[in-house]
């Protein structure tokens, strides 16, 4: 699988409230398991001995993808998400010693600020723009963001 | 040698670069707006960002955007390709204080030969000659007979804050000259609230021939030939071909020397091409210099055999030029064809999605294009969607090889310009190597 798949897949998972997710074919296996807010991805390539052939990865996939899916239904209903207006880096915290803006729960009033997205040295505060509950962080602290790119997962109030 | 460079394009001209850095196993960025996600350059770049929403000042021409795309990908030079902000000195500088390379000339280069007055100072010095005319207005119709004998006529007489064709009097001989200057100076006043108006030799049937110059960063500069940009349609070229079926080996020579001389005495560092007015007579004039790679860069590639975009990408890596001038060879003739997604005839924009696509092939026949089948053409960017080009041994073979190409051009649920290339290949002026500037505008097809 191409690094450009994997990140859509990534993102596929960390956009749903999947905490594990697990895919083979006969040329490799990957696993991605949510902790605290790290994702785990493992991918290898399954032992080359013969024997019957390994359970092929459609039913795999296929059971996965339903539930993917599903759940991603549920959440576009309920949710709405908060996107990055700038490409820059994401930061949940005015200062690396501060505490994050928001964490999962916190309710935002419109005008409050979410989140900083670092550009060419500015820091750019992200605004709410309506009142809302956060129920999630879609980024990683200092991960890179593009315009349009998923930053929160909300509950409008 | 660069790591890593953001292309700061679309469409065809970020694909044609994306190709070259590859081949110089340099890593690709390609940074896109919304609408765009599924262009070509975005699929083929080793990475790619989102930058903005889909009008090009929020995206393509946005500086900061760009320049964070940059930072975050950790590119070490930007390749700006043509249009958007290619010849944006401001944007160069930037790049410049943000620690990027700007793959392309220097600021200064880009101010002093982007200003059409100091471009025109600025090659006069180095002995290249301009199409003469008056620096300031022209006051009274005494002042104008003057001028107007010194320049030789025909002359022609326009509007200081004028443009678009408007308010242009072309004066063959003395005796229509007061008339003549006192209908533009009132044209001038109604059009543009300004009556001040300018003297410029007028050239009947002025063939456009450029020439295409390549420097590097160790006071190198060579030439590549010409080529001949005369099809244009409201100044915006359609055909081109190289070289010029009336240059002469000894007027290419002079011309080159002429456009070598000018770079060199700016201290060019880049690729760029200077464009000139051929008259009748054979008396070259310069027009204007272009600081950046151009569209139609690739017929100069197929009659010389070098890749213009590796060789800029190298000589702003700090690389000497590879080639001499005496390295330089002509080999047959290339002819291109913008294809444009537009009514072939009324040139009307046609948007919309390719549901049938195959492209021509064979010998000599190159498609440089970033669509694709199933592809969505969209409607807030140019319209051109793919560049035909063949090479053959003589111009005739070419102009066969090009009717023959088109012919196997399938571009199917959009309307595009294919039919309208087709006929010119069958025009009997075009066939001949007849043409001008004002050959679309006077042709009935």
């Amino acid at each position: 699988m191409d690094i450009k798949d994997l990140k859509s897949l990534i993102k596929l998972v960390t956009e749903t409230d999947i905490n594990e997710f697990e895919m083979e074919n006969a040329d490799e296996k990957i696993v991605i398991r949510r902790g605290k807010s790290q994702e785990i991805v493992h991918v290898s390539a399954p032992p080359t001995y013969m024997t019957a052939a390994p359970a092929p990865a459609a039913p795999v996939a296929a059971a996965a993808a339903p539930v993917a899916e599903v759940a991603k239904a549920a959440i576009s209903d309920k949710y709405e998400t908060i996107t990055s207006p700038i490409v820059g880096t994401f930061y949940r915290a005015p200062s690396p010693d501060s505490d994050p803006y928001v964490q999962i729960g916190s309710v935002v009033e419109k005008g409050q600020i979410f989140c900083i997205v670092e550009a060419m040295k500015l820091m750019n505060e992200i605004e709410a723009e309506f009142k809302c509950k956060v129920v999630e962080t879609l980024k990683e602290n200092a991960q890179p963001v593009e315009f349009g790119d998923p930053l929160f997962l909300v509950e409008r109030l | 040698m660069f790591h890593k460079i953001l292309i700061a394009n679309r469409g065809e001209i970020a694909l044609r670069i994306i190709r070259a850095c590859k081949e110089l196993r340099i890593k690709t960025v390609a940074v896109h707006s919304d609408v765009d996600s599924q262009s070509l350059h975005v699929k083929l770049a080793d990475e790619s960002i989102c930058i903005g929403p889909a009008p090009s000042i929020k995206s393509y021409l946005n500086m900061r955007a760009i320049i964070s795309a940059a930072e975050v990908t950790d590119a070490d030079a930007i390749h700006p390709g043509y249009g958007f902000l290619s010849e944006n000195a401001e944007f160069a500088e930037i790049c410049g204080n943000c620690g990027l390379t700007f793959i392309g000339p220097t600021p200064e280069n880009m101010r002093l030969m982007g200003d059409k007055i100091s471009a025109r100072q600025t090659v006069t010095a180095a002995g290249v000659p301009i199409l003469p005319g008056t620096k300031e207005g022209v006051k009274t119709a005494e002042e104008a007979k003057k001028v107007a004998a010194k320049i030789g006529y025909p002359v022609i007489i326009k509007a200081t804050a004028g443009g678009g064709g408007r308010g242009m009097k072309v004066v063959h001989s003395p005796a229509s000259l007061p008339n003549a200057f006192a209908a533009a100076r009132s044209e001038a006043q109604a059009g543009f609230g300004n009556p001040e108006v300018y003297i410029e030799k007028f050239c009947e049937r002025p063939r456009h021939v450029e020439i295409q110059i390549m420097a590097d960063k160790h006071g190198n500069v060579i030439h590549l030939g010409e080529r001949d940009c005369s099809i244009q349609r409201r100044h915006q070229k359609l055909i081109e071909e190289a070289p010029c079926p009336v240059l002469s080996p000894e007027l290419r020579q002079r011309m080159g020397d002429c456009a070598v001389a000018a770079a060199k005495s700016v201290g060019y560092t880049s690729v760029g091409t200077m464009e000139f007015l051929l008259d009748q007579d054979n008396n070259f004039y310069f027009m204007e210099m272009n600081t950046r790679v151009q569209v139609e860069h690739p017929v100069t590639e197929m009659i010389t055999g070098i890749d213009i975009i590796k060789e800029q990408i190298r000589s702003a890596a700090g690389l000497p030029l590879r080639f001499k001038q005496s390295d330089i060879k002509i080999n047959g003739h290339a002819i291109e064809c913008r294809i444009n997604a537009e009514h072939p005839f009324k040139f009307t924009p046609s948007p919309g999605k390719i549901n049938g696509y195959h492209t021509p092939g064979g010998l000599g026949v190159r498609v440089d294009s970033a669509v694709y089948d199933q592809y969505t053409v969209l409607p807030h960017y140019d319209s051109m969607i793919a560049k035909l080009i063949v090479h053959a041994e003589t111009r005739e073979e070419a102009i066969n090889r090009m009717a023959r190409a088109l012919d196997e051009y399938i571009i199917e649920g959009i309307k595009t310009t294919i039919a309208f290339h087709k006929k010119i290949m069958d025009n009997k002026d075009f066939k001949e190597g007849n043409v001008d500037t004002g050959f679309l505008e006077r042709l009935v097809l």
